[in-house]
């Protein structure tokens, strides 16, 4: 078998007008967490929705697990599980019920379910037995997780975990997702528009954008393909940027006497400075600053990128 | 038919604490209730025997004529609605299950529920009777209850009905409008106190299916037309409801 748990070619998916997925190429490597990277309505959910079989490709080809999608969907499925956007809970059945509700159909035993609630701290008598209804937001997504794990899966598939979570319950929800690979020997398939949670749990990421995928590859090879950057103050700014076009350097002015220059590794800002420096230009501040994924992101998806603007000089005083 | 009875086991865990339920046993105790209410105001009635019949008679002109279309209308609107509420189709058809057994399961489940409150509305035509009997001995019901006849009207009378059970479950499921759903059980129901007075059409309307059957069979008539169009179009429809549900999408 392919050491691939998802593997999906020239998916594409249409609604009405409207083209979900247009040709989407994705391989998600065993063992690793992969982040799937987009903004809203980008085609994150629906690629999800065809891999679980509850939406139809138009074309192209789906394999899950080494099975195709949607022939051999309930084999595949028997090794994956999934929290789709929020859980689906019956909020008349207690936490255990709703654990017990899903152990029946898919004839796993009930050690199953108790190993599923403690994975997620929701296994005291007072959490399991009461009714979800009754359930914070967290707590519901707690238990929208042990579902997923509860078929002890072997890939798990995760579309928006954190969402509807204070700040203590993502980096709960983080730290529960980063140990999955290590202690549970899960693959995790992590879909999500926000950046900070990708980059910190990421080891392979998936970028999508109007149903394509951008980009795809280890998260330190995005971050690799994206030169670094010197950030220099200073009162002259056009000046300073005259003459560093002048020796080939690319920069742009960000306002308040900030210039960004693309540069090659710090031995490169330390001979910025110099000519800098002899060609008479004051340097008040000069630091090296790598690009975030939020900017490679923004780049990629061709967003406008909105870069904060310090006060050190007054704005009058550059023009 | 694993895959059936692992549905069929969740299914049943999902009933717990849910108004279809407790429905299946108040809509039955309802009209027993006016039974009680009705005969207690009026007295024995003058000069007729066998007043068992009577009240039994009675019990499924309100039943299964009135009260059961409405009562299948809420109970399939009810379970669709557990689904639609929860937004549980993608929980549930993300399961290594056959879409169709998921479907068989519900259809099995509702069938259950409409049989439960069968029962249920016979044993309270027996408590209505001897209730009576306590408040008036005049009323003549510490005579035998006619078991036979009774499990004869409720047996054909339920599988009369099927035909609407799969129609308002498929409905149900595939409209995740809880109003829309009423709002056609309603209309069929009203329909029907038409259609039942017409014998031409009385015998093969849907939502008269039921009454007929069951009311035919106590008279000692035939109810065999009514009976065969319930249980052929309820199967048929079943399985396109399966056949349905293993092709549909989840958005």
């Amino acid at each position: 078998m392919s050491s691939n748990v998802i593997e999906i070619t020239g998916l594409a998916r249409r609604f009405g007008a409207v083209q979900a997925l247009d040709g989407v190429n994705l391989r998600v490597p065993q063992g690793s967490i992969y982040g799937f990277l987009g903004p809203n309505g980008a085609g994150k959910t629906t690629t999800i929705r065809v891999l679980l079989g509850l939406l139809r490709p138009q074309a192209g080809e789906v394999r899950l697990l080494g099975h195709p999608i949607p022939a051999q969907r309930l084999a595949a499925l028997r090794r994956v599980g999934t929290l789709v956007e929020s859980p689906s809970l019956y909020p008349h059945l207690t936490g255990y019920e709703n654990l017990e509700l899903v152990r029946r159909m898919i004839h796993a035993t009930p050690a199953q379910v108790q190993r599923a609630l403690s994975i997620v701290g929701l296994d005291a008598p007072r959490d399991a037995h009461r009714p979800v209804r009754g359930y914070s937001q967290g707590m519901r997504q707690r238990l929208g997780i042990a579902l997923a794990l509860l078929p002890v899966p072997e890939l798990l598939i995760l579309d928006e975990p954190t969402n509807g979570l204070d700040p203590a319950g993502i980096h709960e929800m983080r730290e529960l997702i980063r140990r999955m690979p290590g202690q549970e020997g899960v693959t995790v398939f992590l879909s999500s528009h926000l950046l900070g949670e990708i980059e910190q749990l990421a080891t392979q990421i998936g970028i999508i954008d109007h149903g394509r995928i951008i980009f795809e590859g280890p998260a330190e090879q995005l971050q690799a393909s994206y030169r670094d950057e010197a950030i220099l103050v200073t009162d002259r700014a056009a000046e300073a940027q005259q003459l560093l076009a002048a020796s080939g350097w690319k920069s742009s002015y960000n306002g308040n006497g900030h210039v960004t220059v693309g540069v090659n590794g710090s031995a490169d800002v330390a001979m910025l400075n110099r000519r800098l420096v002899e060609g008479g230009i004051p340097v008040y501040g000069l630091h090296m600053a790598q690009p975030s994924l939020e900017d490679i992101f923004l780049t990629l998806t061709g967003k406008p990128r909105i870069v904060p603007q310090p006060t050190i000089f007054p704005e009058r005083s550059l023009l | 038919m694993k895959s059936l009875w692992r549905a069929l086991s969740a299914e049943t865990l999902k009933l717990k604490r849910t108004l279809a339920l407790g429905l299946a046993f108040l809509a039955p105790l309802s009209i027993g209730f006016l039974l009680v209410v009705m005969y207690a105001e009026q007295g024995p009635p003058d000069g007729q025997t066998g007043h068992w019949m009577s009240l039994i008679q009675n019990g499924y002109v309100l039943w299964s004529l009135l009260m059961l279309p409405f009562f299948i209308t809420l109970q399939m609107g009810l379970l669709a609605n557990i689904e639609h509420g929860n937004k549980a189709w993608k929980l549930l058809y993300a399961q290594p299950l056959p879409r169709w057994a998921v479907y068989a399961a519900k259809q099995t489940i509702s069938l259950g529920l409409i049989a439960l409150s069968m029962a249920v509305f016979v044993a309270v035509m027996f408590l209505a009777g001897r209730l009576l009997q306590r408040i008036n001995p005049a009323f003549r019901f510490d005579q035998p209850f006619p078991w036979d006849t009774v499990a004869l009207a409720t047996t054909v009378s339920f599988l009369a009905s099927w035909l609407i059970v799969a129609f308002h479950l498929w409905f149900s499921i595939r409209v995740p409008s809880f109003v829309a759903a009423m709002a056609v059980g309603v209309v069929g129901t009203v329909a029907a106190v038409l259609v039942i007075q017409s014998e031409k059409y009385g015998p093969y309307y849907p939502w008269t299916l039921a009454g007929v059957s069951a009311l035919n069979a106590l008279h000692g008539d035939s109810f065999a037309i009514s009976l065969a169009i319930g249980v052929t179009g309820g199967l048929a429809i079943a399985l396109l409801g399966c056949w349905d549900a293993s092709r549909r999408e989840v958005l």
